[in-house]
C-alpha cells in the first residue's frame, strides 16, 4: 500500500494498522535524524515517539502537496531543535542557581561527554571524537545543522533537502559547505 | 597549494566533493606535510563517528505499540471527565470556603456586638447605682446614731 493510500486511511477510518506500517516504514530514518541533533541514542528513542504522535495528530492537515517522508522530515528536525532549545533554557535556569546543578550537569543532552561515556562499545579515542564532534555541531548555526545533519545521518541528496528545508539548491549548497568549514574550525580549535 | 587552502578544503576531500585537479593538489599537499596529515587523520574520523551513531538506529518492533498506547491513553475519554469532574469540585469548594467565611465573620461579629452591649449596661448600672444607691453602704453617707439624738 502507498503513503496516500495509507494517510487517508488513517485520517478517514482512524486506522491504527495503516499508521503502524507507516511507522515500521519510517522509523528508522526518524531516529537517525534525531540522533543527528542529540546527545544519546536514548534521548533519539523518546524523540522518535513524539515525532509519531506530532504526526498522527498533524496528518489531517497533510495535503499530499508533497511526499510524506519530506513532511515527517520537517517534524523530526522540528522536535529535535525544540527539545533542544527546552534543554537549553532549563540548563540556564540550572545555572542561575535553580534547580539541581549536579544532575543537568552530567545530564547527556546538555553535556556531550556525560552522553558520550555512556554509550557502550566506543573506546575512549572515539569517546572523545564523539563528544567533540557533537559539540562543534551544536556550535553551528540552526540551518547549517540541519543541512549538514540530513546530508550526513540521512545521506539525501541536495535537492531533498532543499525540499525539507524550503530553501533553493544552491543555498543548501552553500550551507554546506559552511558548516563544513565551521566544524572543520570547531574540531580543531577544540584539540589546540 | 599552502596550508590554509588545504585545510579550508579538507573535509570536502574527505567527503570526495572536490574535482579531480582540487583533489590531487590536497592529496600532494597532505602527503608532504604533516600538520596538514595529522588534520587529516583527525577529520577523517567524524563520518566513522557518525557511522558508528547510524548504525545505534535500529529498528524497534515494540516502537509502534507505544506509541499507539500513547495515543489512546491521550484521547481516552475518561481523563476529560476527570478534568472536568475536577473543575467542578474546586468550584463546590471554593464556593463553600466562602459560604463558611461568610457564615464565621457574621458569628464572631454578633459575638463583638454583644460583648459590647454587656459592657455599655454595665457601666450604666454602675453610675445609676452611684447617684441612686439602692443599698446602705454609701460611703457619701453621714453615719447616724440613734443614741447621740436621745442625749441632745
Amino acid at each position: 500500500m502507498d503513503d496516500s493510500t495509507l494517510v487517508r486511511r488513517i485520517v478517514d477510518e482512524n486506522d491504527h494498522k495503516a499508521f503502524s506500517e507507516i511507522m515500521d516504514k519510517y522509523q528508522r530514518m526518524v531516529m537517525a535524524t534525531c540522533r543527528g541533533f542529540v546527545a544519546s541514542h536514548s534521548e533519539a528513542q523518546d524523540l522518535t515517539q513524539d515525532v509519531f504522535i506530532e504526526l498522527y495528530e498533524s496528518l489531517s492537515g497533510f495535503r499530499h502537496e508533497s511526499k510524506l517522508s519530506t513532511w515527517i522530515y520537517r517534524i523530526a528536525v522540528n522536535k529535535s531543535l525544540n527539545y533542544l532549545r527546552k534543554k537549553k533554557r532549563e540548563s540556564l535556569f540550572v545555572s542561575f542557581g535553580f534547580g539541581t546543578k549536579d544532575r543537568s550537569e552530567l545530564s547527556p543532552a546538555t553535556h556531550p561527554i556525560a552522553a558520550a561515556s555512556a554509550e557502550p562499545g566506543f573506546g575512549l579515542e572515539e569517546l572523545e571524537m564523539k563528544a567533540m564532534l557533537k559539540n562543534a555541531m551544536r556550535k553551528l548555526p540552526e540551518n547549517q545543522r540541519i543541512a549538514f545533519i540530513l546530508s550526513k545521518y540521512q545521506d539525501l541528496s541536495y535537492r531533498e533537502i532543499a525540499e525539507v528545508m524550503e530553501v533553493s539548491v544552491a543555498s543548501v549548497e552553500s550551507l554546506l559547505f559552511r558548516a563544513k568549514t565551521n566544524l572543520r574550525k570547531f574540531l580543531i580549535d577544540s584539540k589546540k | 597549494m599552502n596550508c590554509k587552502t588545504t585545510q579550508k578544503l579538507m573535509l570536502q576531500y574527505i567527503d570526495g566533493e572536490l574535482n579531480e585537479l582540487l583533489a590531487g593538489e590536497v592529496k600532494g599537499h597532505i602527503s608532504g606535510c604533516s600538520e596538514c596529515y595529522q588534520q587529516f587523520v583527525r577529520l577523517s574520523r567524524i563520518q566513522g563517528v557518525i557511522d558508528a551513531e547510524k548504525a545505534e538506529c535500529q529498528f524497534d518492533p515494540y516502537l509502534s505499540a507505544r506509541v499507539l498506547a500513547r495515543l489512546s491513553h491521550r484521547n481516552q475519554p475518561h481523563s476529560v471527565l476527570l478534568s472536568s469532574r475536577r473543575y467542578v469540585l474546586a468550584v463546590a469548594f471554593s464556593v463553600a470556603a466562602v459560604f463558611v467565611g461568610v457564615l464565621l465573620g457574621g458569628f464572631f461579629s454578633k459575638v463583638d456586638i454583644n460583648l459590647m452591649q454587656i459592657q455599655s449596661d454595665n457601666s450604666i448600672e454602675l453610675l445609676a447605682e452611684e447617684y441612686f444607691p439602692t443599698t446602705n453602704d454609701n460611703f457619701y453617707d453621714i453615719p447616724f446614731n440613734e443614741n447621740d439624738n436621745e442625749n441632745q
